[in-house]
Parts: C-alpha cells; sequence; structure tokens
C-alpha cells in the first residue's frame, strides 16, 4: 500500500514544521532573531493515465488522467526578514537598525560575519565588541577618560572626553546589504555568514539609499509573532495526528485483506 | 473460472489507489498552493459465460480540486497569494510551467525565483530583476512589482479554459499544452501564501468510508468463498 509510505513523508514534514515553530518560539526574547518558516512541496506524481491524450481514433480526449502523488518533503526552511520592533533599553552600545543592513563581525579565524543584533560592549582596550568579544568592524575604539559616547542615526560614533568641549568623532560604523538576505546561513550565536546564494555584500554608511539608520540606546526584538506562532502549532499538530490516523486507516485495510478467505 | 473473485480484487485495488490519492492529500495539507485531488472510478462491463454482463471497476481519473485555498499571513515581502483563479508563470529547465505556491526570494542578482531556483516570469516570459540596493519590495494587487526606485515589472497572472487538463508536477508546479490566456480580476496579495485546499473533514471521512468499503468487499469475497466451499461439499456429497 502506497498510502503508508505517503502517510509516512506527511508525519515527517509535520515533525519539522513542529521543530521549526519550536526553535521560534523558543528565541522570541532573542535579540534580532528571524521568524522562520517551513516551506513544503508535492513530491513526483506517478502518471496511471495521460490526461489530454486520444482515446479514441475521431480524436476525442481523455479529459481527467490519474496521477497519483507519492507524498510531501520540506522545500525549504526561510526567514522572515522583516523588521522587529525595538526596545528601549538606554545602553549606550545597545545599536539597532532601523531599516536593512547588518553590522559587519571580524570573527576569531579572521572570517567575517554578520549581524543585526547589536548589543556592543568595550573590551579592555577601548574596542566596540560584540557580547563574545568579537570586533566589530570597521574598528571603533573608544578613547579613555571618556564620559559620554553617542552614536547618530548615520553611525558616526562621538566620544565625549572629559576636559574636551566638542565631542570627538572617533569612527564610522558601515553597514552592508545583500542581494538576497534569506539566502545567508545562519552561524547560531545571533550571526549570519555570506553564501554564493546570498549574494557578495554591499556596504555602505546607515541612513544612505537602501541602508536603515541606527538607533542608540535601542535593540531589535525578535520578529516572532506568538500567536501566530501556536496557531501554527496546533494546525501541525493536527495535521500530524491526520497523518497518523491514515496509517492507521491503511495498517486496518492491510489487515483486512490479510484476512480474505 | 469464476469471475466473482476478480470482480472484488478491482474493488480491492481501486480502495487502495484512492487511499493513496488520500494519503498525497492529507500529506500535503501544510503545501502551500496544493491543490486537492479526487479519484474517479468508473464500470467496465465485461461479457460472461451465459450472455450476462458483470461490472468491474476501474479508475476513471482524478479530478484536481482548484478551488481557493485559504490565504495565510506571513509577513515576507516576497510571498505572493492569488486571491481567484489564475496561475503565476515560472521557467524550468524544461520550459514553462505554472505555480500557485507564492513563496519566492531573489538569487545573488536580483531574480526573483522559487524556492527550487526557477525564475518567476514577468510580461513576456522576462525573469524580474530587483536592482540591487533598492529596498524593500512592493507588489500591488494588479501584479506590478516596485521599489523605491521605480517600478521592477509586471507579475502577470494566467489561465486556461480546461484546468483539468493540467497535470502535477512534482514541487507545487503544473504543466499544460494549452494556451494561457491573460485573467485580470485575480488580485495578487503581497506577504501572503496560498495554504493547501485540503479541506481535513472531508478527507477524513473519506478515509473511514474508503476503509469500511475494503471491508465490506472483503465480507463479500469470504461469503463468495464459504459458498464455493459448501457448494462443492454438497455437490461432491456421495448419496
Amino acid at each position: 500500500m502506497r498510502s503508508l509510505s505517503i502517510a509516512a513523508t506527511g508525519m515527517l514534514a509535520q515533525q519539522l514544521n513542529v521543530e521549526v515553530i519550536s526553535n521560534n518560539i523558543a528565541n522570541l526574547n532573542t535579540t534580532s532573531f528571524k521568524e522562520q518558516r517551513a516551506e513544503f512541496q508535492d513530491l513526483l506524481y506517478q502518471n496511471e493515465r495521460n490526461v489530454g491524450v486520444n482515446s479514441s481514433d475521431t480524436g476525442t480526449l481523455v479529459p481527467v488522467g490519474v496521477q497519483i502523488g507519492t507524498g510531501v518533503k520540506a522545500a525549504a526552511v526561510y526567514r522572515v526578514t522583516q523588521q522587529g520592533n525595538l526596545i528601549n533599553t538606554n545602553n549606550t552600545l545597545d545599536l539597532a537598525i532601523q531599516g536593512h543592513g547588518f553590522f559587519q563581525i571580524e570573527m576569531p579565524d579572521g572570517s567575517t560575519a554578520y549581524t543585526r543584533a547589536g548589543s556592543f560592549q568595550l573590551s579592555s582596550t577601548g574596542e566596540m565588541v560584540t557580547a563574545d568579544g568579537y570586533i566589530v568592524q570597521p574598528g571603533i575604539t573608544i578613547p579613555q577618560n571618556t564620559t559620554a559616547v553617542t552614536v547618530n542615526a548615520n553611525g558616526q560614533v562621538l566620544a565625549q572626553v572629559a576636559g574636551q568641549i566638542q565631542p570627538q568623532t572617533v569612527g564610522q560604523l558601515q553597514l552592508v546589504n545583500f542581494p538576497n538576505e534569506a539566502g545567508m546561513a545562519l552561524q547560531g550565536g545571533n550571526l549570519l555568514t555570506e553564501t554564493p546564494a546570498s549574494g557578495a555584500p554591499v556596504t555602505g554608511n546607515p541612513g544612505t539609499t537602501a541602508f536603515g539608520t541606527i538607533q542608540q540606546g535601542y535593540l531589535e526584538t525578535s520578529n516572532v509573532n506568538i500567536v501566530s506562532e501556536i496557531t501554527n502549532l496546533i494546525t501541525a499538530q493536527r495535521a500530524y495526528e491526520m497523518n497518523s490516523k491514515v496509517i492507521q486507516t491503511s495498517d486496518q485495510m492491510m489487515s483486512t485483506l490479510s484476512q480474505i478467505q | 473460472m469464476d469471475t466473482s473473485t476478480y470482480i472484488a480484487l478491482s474493488g480491492q485495488f481501486a480502495r487502495d489507489q484512492e487511499m493513496a490519492v488520500l494519503a498525497n492529500n492529507v500529506a500535503n495539507m501544510s503545501t502551500p498552493g496544493f491543490k486537492g485531488e479526487r479519484m474517479m472510478f468508473s464500470e467496465f462491463l465485461a461479457n460472461a459465460a451465459g450472455g450476462s454482463r458483470i461490472s468491474y471497476v476501474t479508475q476513471a481519473g482524478n479530478n484536481h480540486d482548484m478551488s481557493q485555498g485559504p490565504l495565510s499571513h506571513t509577513g515576507n515581502s516576497l510571498d505572493v497569494a492569488l486571491n481567484g483563479t489564475g496561475w503565476l508563470a515560472v521557467t524550468t529547465p524544461n520550459g514553462t510551467s505554472y505555480t500557485r505556491s507564492g513563496h519566492f526570494q531573489l538569487d545573488p542578482q536580483g531574480q526573483i525565483i522559487t524556492s527550487n531556483g526557477y525564475q518567476l516570469q514577468g510580461d513576456g516570459g522576462a525573469a524580474l530583476v530587483v536592482p540591487d540596493g533598492a529596498g524593500d519590495v512592493t507588489i500591488n494587487p494588479d501584479g506590478t512589482v516596485a521599489t523605491r526606485q521605480g517600478i521592477v515589472g509586471h507579475i502577470p497572472v494566467v489561465t486556461f479554459d480546461n484546468q483539468q487538463l493540467m497535470t502535477a508536477e512534482a514541487n507545487g508546479l503544473y504543466n499544460t499544452t494549452e494556451a494561457p490566456q491573460p485573467i485580470r480580476t485575480t488580485q495578487v496579495v503581497q506577504g501572503m501564501v496560498e495554504e493547501s485546499n485540503i479541506q481535513p473533514v472531508l478527507a477524513m471521512t473519506r478515509l473511514m468510508s474508503g476503509a469500511r468499503e475494503m471491508t465490506a468487499v472483503k465480507n463479500f469475497a469470504d461469503a463468495e468463498n464459504t459458498r464455493l466451499k459448501t457448494a462443492i461439499e454438497r455437490l461432491g456429497k456421495t448419496v
């Protein structure tokens, strides 16, 4: 019975769906987390009777064919790149991007990773680093004896050093965009990396065309919508149950067959 | 040879096929743009000994249920749902195919593609290319794709005289030999996808009745077996 294996593909798909949903719910409070969705596609069809072929010499056509599908597969788990809400933290080095763009982070192995989670800190030498201690690119060093740091909407970093009247410009933050943001690879730790699917990064200053602006003292929350996650979870569970019901029924039918005298 | 067993076999075979179609419908309950299939059977009359005719059951075809599936919000700016009849055309390695599964993304060149990498066709079959750094994409109900830098193109919605002649391919794609007709009344809805149009209640009830029908055919086969056995016993009895 084909129906057994077809229903099994359905159960596997719903299991993946629940896994994706549970990861979304688990990351409800993760800074700048982007909701993921599992996308499914139907599998190949077996053509047992072709539609549209001649059914007689006089040219009559078969109006409907017999096509039996073989189940479902996961086509993609994609990120919904919608902007998350901004929450006020009042922390000087918490930076949120309002609009498109990623901060560039230099990884310990010298490669570059990208993030929208702007909860930065200072290292012992005054460099701007992530919570994991990775350096934010382009490197910005806050001088000693700084009393206040201001990051304006265009990404300029100004430090007010004790004893000076004018704030001093210590650097310019830059953002990068990708042609296909959804094609970037997730690395964990709120980091993403470039892939052949994402395209090459385009660097620009915040606030210029196609780049978002910087909001100091704010963080971007995750864009997970808990109401839709819970409803998706319920739907997935029911779909799982129904697929298992198909398996049960197919099993019952097979047992009926085996009892024929 | 007695034909009743073969009639019962044709009945069981039909149930088995229908179960595969139902299982495929239920398995694709969360597949965007999926259209349910309904199995149809027909009677096949065969001449039997003694001038009578006996009827087998045979497959006639399966109908695509082309009704609209519910639209669900995704918030993704490149997700497109069609509200009404119609299809989106995509370019595959084997030519043009049609789909209602509306999750699209950009490739590194900015072309709008499906999750399998097939290009979404704009007017005249050309790819839709979103320029680098153009920012958010807006897709209007009439299918016009625009960014802040201006109009990128137009997504044509097409329909066919007889949608039942379409054949389902894998990955949510359909093929047909008919010529596409543009349809302007169908809205292109951005940020939503069309869910599969499977109605769980109908699928489940059909599943249960299918199982019962199989039991009924089995009971018939059993009864027929008993009849034959009794006949052989009685007729073979020496007086």
